[in-house]
């Protein structure tokens, strides 16, 4: 019996969970459940098969290929497709370009919304740089208005999937003159334009995921700016704040929790941390009603996003931390390496890639502003310090 | 951040804090201490004239008709004004046990009678069923004989309701009925004292003191447990309240406190922690909710899931959040004329009532257990 949603909310889900287990490749739900790499083919096709269904971006506007679900119901999508063991979503475009493309884009910008959603297009994007992280406003990366065109110089670090995507949104620099948040412009780029170079960087979990982009005397035309000239940190600003929906990210604690829960009954000596597991799903349990809330309340503050980005990133570091903990030696071997797959390798299947998983999940504290960030935020907006 | 409230849970929490502000003020409470008294008959007057007393009954007895909601709303309150009366003890857990048409019930709703409930037995808190205290039919009625410990609020109490053996032993989870016991009547000693968070309690031990049957003979366990369950859900909500005021207090005096030249609150390590008290405070809230929302709930072993996850995470917020309060409040927060210190005892006190962490740990284990074997 759940008595947290409605029951109108509880049918909803159910017809959204019922709808996953018969559309997901039963293969990529093994990975998502018992730890495996999901490629990033796999994770297309995936999105191309929830944009077939009409669901490849719920919160846009209907005209826009939203589905018109109120936002509890956008949020229960999110969970449920998370806790069946589905790849993350296309957050790129669903959080990301394709809200600000609605909101500040020209007719002949808004005509990329489409190929956005079926992933003909995939667009990666471009803020930090190696001077500019939690301090985003000191970007570098220049701009200089060449009168039919931008002539762009500088670099971008962290910039996830820029070697499978096609095109790219920049922070760039177009005014030196003015403090630093009122000289920036946002700018859309295709990846071919001479003079874009990426390079991997290869991070602790040993998987290439973010890389480094290079900009040199990148030729961008002069209408593939977004909004005005020097509007690019409020739309920034915008983008940010699209975090409402989802980021207590409930339905991939769930999925951790069940992988836990199997790894004490399975693992030699498992339970012996099964009180902390425990521990674990009173807090998930906590979060699931504060995500709710935060989506009931008639008026929020900045804080409220921050109080639970921060508890959910740290839940999410000790389901990782913990599960390594109970899998001990056999968490060693690194199967993507080894070339093991859950299916053939000698190893408990539940174990799998989570080494790699933990390694990874260490960076829940670092992007979407880290955590001391969030802590500056709460103590600003909330407590008036 | 709040899930709606209701009208009616407004002007509850309005007249809660009202009647705090009225009646328990800081100061005030501080007087009432020092003259040795951890019993306001004024207030627990105030509280029955209110209605306050019959929230949890149906409409017609005086309840609000708001279910566990309309509770958790007073039981914040009135740990927010450091109430140390036993709300819980009357109203939520004896209320729990006793039938609506008792008239022992109208007596508590009134403000008449105070009750208190004497179930736990020295040393072994950490299993319900565990009851050695017994019972032997005689006359009309029953005597009891047995020892009863942390008896919250039986330092004040009128009658106790007991839980004593009418068959089995140990722990066998049937055999145990529920007894009205008089506190006048012979074989009844009292050994009151107060606890560390300036509450009352006392030990009672029964000596073939005459009592009366309450519900169904050797069924009371599930009885018992439904209950506690709403204790524990009320105590979140009690929890929630102190750790409010906490962080108002708080977030006030680093905002005011002066050290090196400015402001402590200035400080970004400083900022930090008063953040994560904030962090804690609505988790413990959410999880309240959580708790309101089970403790009536008829699927026994979710509302047992819940109700035990909550109070694990209130308690590790209650422990976070007390602890960084009296921290950033520093030596002042040390002293026994700071309210901090007050709620820091209440804090670490609910820690351990109702369960305490490793109790609902394992009971979460045990449910998924029973879950699994179905």
């Amino acid at each position: 019996m759940n008595l947290i949603y409605s029951e109108d909310e509880l049918a909803f889900a159910e017809s959204i969970r019922h709808w996953v287990r018969e559309n997901l490749d039963s293969r990529v739900r093994d990975k998502m459940i018992k730890g495996g790499l999901v490629t990033w083919e796999e994770k297309v096709s995936w999105w191309k098969t929830l944009h077939a269904q009409g669901w490849a971006a719920p919160g846009f506007p209907v005209e826009h290929g939203g589905t018109g679900w109120d936002i509890v119901q956008q949020s229960i999508y999110f969970s449920v497709l998370a806790e069946e063991g589905a790849p993350m979503n296309n957050i790129w475009a669903q959080k990301m370009i394709g809200p600000v493309l609605i909101a500040f884009g020209t007719e002949k910008q808004k005509a990329l919304i489409p190929p956005l959603l079926s992933v003909e297009d995939f667009w990666c994007q471009g803020f930090s740089e190696p001077g500019a992280g939690s301090d985003l406003a000191s970007l570098k990366t220049s701009a200089e208005n060449r009168g039919d065109h931008w002539l762009v110089n500088g670099q971008k670090l962290w910039t996830t999937n820029a070697h499978h995507a096609n095109k790219i949104f920049l922070l760039v620099r177009t005014d030196s003159s003015v403090k630093p948040q009122k000289g920036i412009s946002m700018l859309l780029a295709d990846m071919d334009t001479p003079g874009i170079e990426v390079r991997p960087v290869i991070t602790i979990d040993r998987r290439h995921e973010v890389n480094e982009v290079f900009l040199t005397d990148v030729v961008i035309p002069k209408d593939n700016i977004v909004g005005e000239p020097g509007q690019g940190w409020d739309i920034a600003k915008f983008l940010l704040s699209n975090e409402r929906v989802g980021i207590a990210q409930v339905g991939l604690q769930k999925l951790l929790l069940r992988r836990l829960k199997s790894l004490v009954e399975n693992q030699p000596g498992g339970h012996r941390y099964g009180a902390e597991v425990r521990r674990l799903e009173a807090d998930i349990l906590g979060l699931e009603v504060s995500g709710l809330r935060l989506l009931k309340a008639q008026t929020i503050t900045a804080a409220e996003p921050s109080l639970l980005k921060l508890k959910s990133s740290e839940n999410i570091q000790r389901c990782f931390e913990l599960a390594v903990d109970i899998a001990g030696l056999d968490a060693l071997p690194h199967n993507e390496a080894s070339q093991l797959h859950a299916e053939d390798c000698w190893l408990d299947a539940s174990v799998g890639t989570l080494f790699s998983d933990y390694c990874e999940s260490r960076s829940y504290t670092i992007f979407g502003g880290t955590s001391e960030v969030q802590h500056n935020i709460i103590a600003r907006a909330a407590l008036g310090l | 951040m709040e899930l709606l409230k209701s009208d009616t849970q407004h002007e509850l929490e309005h007249l809660v804090t009202r009647l705090m502000r009225d009646k328990n003020a800081f100061s005030d409470l501080q007087g009432k201490l020092a003259q040795g008294q951890h019993f306001d008959r004024d207030l627990w007057a105030s509280l029955a004239q209110l209605g306050l007393l019959c929230v949890p009954f149906s409409e017609q007895r005086g309840g609000t008709g708001g279910g566990f909601a309309d509770v958790a709303v007073v039981v914040e309150a009135l740990g927010k004004g450091l109430c140390i009366e036993p709300y819980i003890g009357n109203v939520i857990l004896c209320g729990s046990l006793l039938s609506e048409d008792s008239s022992t019930l109208a007596a508590m709703m009134s403000g008449e009678k105070l009750l208190a409930f004497a179930h736990v037995e020295r040393g072994k808190a950490d299993n319900p069923a565990h009851v050695e205290a017994s019972a032997e039919a005689s006359g009309e009625g029953y005597v009891l004989s047995g020892a009863k410990a942390h008896v919250f609020g039986g330092d004040v109490a009128d009658s106790y309701i007991v839980s004593a053996r009418t068959s089995g032993t140990g722990d066998e989870r049937s055999g145990i009925s529920l007894f009205l016991v008089d506190r006048n009547v012979p074989g009844v000693e009292v050994k009151a004292h107060i606890t560390n968070d300036n509450m009352g309690g006392a030990e009672v031990a029964l000596k073939k003191a005459r009592a009366q049957l309450i519900g169904c003979k050797g069924q009371a366990l599930p009885v018992i447990a439904r209950a506690y369950d709403k204790a524990t859900a009320a105590v979140c909500a009690e929890a929630v309240g102190a750790m409010e005021a906490l962080v108002e207090a708080t977030t006030e005096y680093v905002k005011t406190r002066k050290q090196f030249g400015t402001t402590i609150g200035s400080f970004q390590v400083v900022q930090h922690m008063a953040a994560d008290m904030l962090v804690n405070l609505e988790h413990a809230r959410s999880l309240s909710i959580a708790a309101s929302r089970y403790a009536d709930c008829g699927d026994e072993l979710e509302r047992m899931r819940v109700i035990s996850a909550a109070k694990i995470g209130v308690n590790e917020a209650a422990r976070f959040v007390a602890r960084t309060a009296v921290q950033l409040h520093g030596g002042i927060g040390m002293t026994e004329e700071c309210a901090v210190g007050h709620y820091f005892r209440r804090l670490s006190a609910i820690r351990l009532s109702y369960g305490d962490t490793n109790y609902h740990l394992d009971r979460m284990g045990m449910v998924e257990k029973d879950r699994v074997a179905c």
